[in-house]
């Protein structure tokens, strides 16, 4: 007789192990699923594009609620850790100035990285549209086939359509994109501001010290170096680079003839890149960024300069009037001609 | 590829040592009527069909001015529909005054008819830099991101062929060897120009050289250009910051100085001219040497644009500038030296 011993039996290690990777990978692949939730739902994959129809969108962020898609003019501004801040501000100055009906426009500014610090200051103490962090709220943004990519400037017209996306801009393309899109609260012609000239009292403009916390204007003959906003790139690299290679020649001869020197940047600026950019090239010149348009220097309302240079030197005498007015260039090859 | 590097730099070696004379001439630059409502000037292109009637193409105002002796038109203007244009950066004319532009900013090339209707656009991708057009239609685009300097679309976008051998960076500018892959593109970017025989002249931004191809995309001659003050300029290629008293551009994520900065072609003298780094102006010969150069009295000013009209009169513009500028070659028989 043969018996059969009854063992103990032990679980089959081999026969589980392939149950137990199937079921794992069935669980992470669920678990991926489940992360791109929003994206498998969406409609629409590709990035924003002209003419693509939008799904209103609300976003609720603190004490600020806005709307993409709202049947209005939406324009929104996409800012990346404060590159944007320029063209936000030209947008608040566009807003603020009075000339388009403010109830057909939705603006919004959408902010990446949006962490305390200077940029995050200088935004709120210049812009007062509604701002939202893009984090927050980028699962609603794909869900509803706001995929940005890396588009800067979105204009979403009153019928829900992309009627422009860009991935930069500067003021004037804002500037021109208003004048084509948004309607006017009056009549389209733009009066000129005429450029200073010798003999003019030099305008009041605000200045904000940019290299010295209490440098003020003191008053008396002064050489003025202002920098217009047309090119902020120009003006970061070569127009500040040539200034400042031509520093102590011009101090020198500002110093002879007993006038300051004082350096205006336009508003349209970034105050912490330019602050940057004069520590970067050691100048030593009192520096300002102006709160407003320069008056004689750059259109009251186009910002674009008055004269063909984007970069003048104005010298004024005791009574606070404007004795000469040159590009910079002019300025420069008449300073090397009299040493 | 080690001999061609080898060759490169026997050429740089030449150009230094043996710079070869080519006569001088001054020129005063005479403003032409200014052009209402034109904000900055990027290229002009004379038409091919009216006489004295040019294209001005506009950055600011994101349009193309047709001017004619009857008044300006204006063709695009700032937008993203098919027609609109937003950061044109290049123009060509082709036959019947089609316009096809590179309009950078939507990310395209478009084409036009010379009343401005839209006939066909294609995307610019990988993002291209320099455009010809040829008597059939066909468009020639400098892409070196594709692994050719040029690549060949018909007017559907449809590519068509691509050649040209890129250049080794490392092999120009000895300091690039650790950074070959990261320049590769950068060193590559060219401007074109078709001539009347439908070759393909490419001239390198960031190089002094000049090829011209067949349009079958043979090479036919290639120039390294020996002139004075050229060593000045090429040292000036890598530096950082660039030196302000040149024009540089940040097209790959890397500032870099321009050594030329356009070439086009002239139909009257049937020559291409270059427009150089330093603001000469190079006449070359029909197999690419320099003949003649001209330097403009720039009062300081930089110079952007070159532009032949169906006369062979030159013009420019100064850099940030609306304003058209006439060459006027001072004693055309005195010659100068520097």
């Amino acid at each position: 007789m043969v018996g059969i011993a009854a063992t103990p039996s032990k679980p089959n290690v081999l026969r589980l192990r392939p149950a137990a990777a199937v079921l794992a990978a069935i669980s992470l692949l669920a678990l991926g699923v489940w992360k791109q939730r929003d994206a498998f739902l969406s409609p629409s994959l590709a990035p924003l594009r002209y003419g693509q129809p939008i799904e209103p969108t609300t976003l609720r962020d603190g004490t600020v609620s806005v709307t993409l898609g709202s049947g209005r003019w939406d324009v929104i501004l996409i800012d990346v850790s404060g590159n944007g801040l320029q063209l936000s501000s030209y947008l608040q100055f566009l807003l603020d100035s009075g000339r388009y009906v403010r109830s057909a426009i939705n603006p919004i500014l959408l902010v990446q990285n949006d962490t305390a610090g200077p940029v995050r200051d200088e935004r709120r103490r210049r812009v007062s549209l509604p701002v939202v962090p893009i984090e927050a709220h980028e699962s609603e943004f794909i869900r509803h086939g706001f995929l940005f990519d890396d588009e800067r400037v979105v204009f979403i017209n009153p019928q829900r359509r992309v009627a422009f996306v860009a991935s930069f801009a500067r003021p004037n393309d804002l500037r021109l994109l208003f004048e084509k899109f948004i309607p006017r609260t009056q009549s389209a012609v733009e009066l000129r501001s005429a450029p200073l000239a010798a003999g003019d009292e030099m305008p009041k403009i605000s200045l904000k010290p940019l290299n010295a916390p209490t440098a003020a204007h003191a008053g008396g003959p002064a050489t003025w170096v202002v920098f217009g906003g047309k090119c902020s790139a120009c003006v970061l690299s070569s127009y500040t680079q040539r200034f400042a290679s031509h520093e102590n020649a011009l101090l020198q001869q500002a110093n002879v003839s007993g006038t300051a020197v004082y350096l205006v940047f336009s508003s349209l600026l970034s105050t912490l890149d330019l602050q940057r950019r004069l520590k970067e090239l050691h100048v030593r010149s009192t520096a300002f960024i102006a709160g407003g348009p320069i008056g004689g220097v750059e259109g009251d309302y186009s910002r674009e300069p008055l004269s063909d240079s984007d970069v003048v030197v104005i010298t004024t005498n005791a009574q606070n009037r404007v004795v000469h007015v040159d590009s910079f260039e002019a300025y420069l090859s008449a300073m090397g001609r009299q040493r | 590829m080690k001999a061609q590097t080898l060759l490169v730099l026997l050429s740089f070696v030449f150009v230094t040592v043996f710079a070869a004379e080519v006569p001088e001439y001054r020129a005063d630059l005479l403003p032409v009527a200014p052009i209402d409502g034109a904000g900055l000037v990027r290229k002009v292109v004379f038409s091919r069909s009216q006489p004295s009637a040019y294209f001005l193409l506009d950055r600011e105002t994101h349009a193309v001015h047709l001017v004619q002796p009857g008044g300006t038109r204006l063709i695009g203007g700032i937008g993203n529909a098919p027609g609109e244009l937003y950061y044109p950066f290049d123009l060509a004319v082709g036959d019947g005054d089609r316009l096809y532009i590179k309009d950078g900013g939507n990310r395209r090339i478009q084409i036009l008819g010379e009343n401005g209707h839209f006939l066909g656009e294609f995307p610019d991708l990988p993002k291209s830099e320099g455009m010809g057009v040829d008597n059939r239609g066909d468009i020639f685009i400098g892409q070196p991101a594709t692994g050719h300097l040029i690549s060949v679309y018909d007017r559907t976008g449809k590519k068509l062929a691509a050649f040209g051998e890129l250049l080794s960076p490392a092999a120009l500018y000895p300091q690039l060897k650790a950074h070959e892959t990261a320049y590769q593109t950068a060193i590559n970017r060219v401007r074109i120009a078709v001539d009347d025989e439908d070759n393909v002249w490419v001239a390198f931004i960031h190089a002094p050289i000049v090829r011209k191809y067949d349009r079958s995309g043979r090479l036919l001659t290639q120039q390294t250009l020996r002139l004075p003050g050229i060593s000045q300029l090429t040292a000036a290629v890598l530096q950082a910051p660039p030196p302000p008293r040149y024009i540089s551009q940040n097209f790959d994520g890397i500032q870099i100085t321009m050594v030329i900065r356009e070439i086009v072609f002239d139909r009257k003298a049937r020559q291409p001219l270059l427009l150089l780094g330093d603001d000469s102006i190079v006449c070359l010969s029909r197999d690419g040497v320099p003949e003649r150069i001209i330097r403009p009295d720039l009062h300081g000013a930089l110079l952007e644009t070159l532009a032949v009209d169906n006369e062979g009169t030159i013009f420019t513009s100064k850099f940030l500038s609306a304003q058209l500028l006439r060459v006027v070659v001072s004693e055309p028989g005195k010659e100068v030296r520097r």
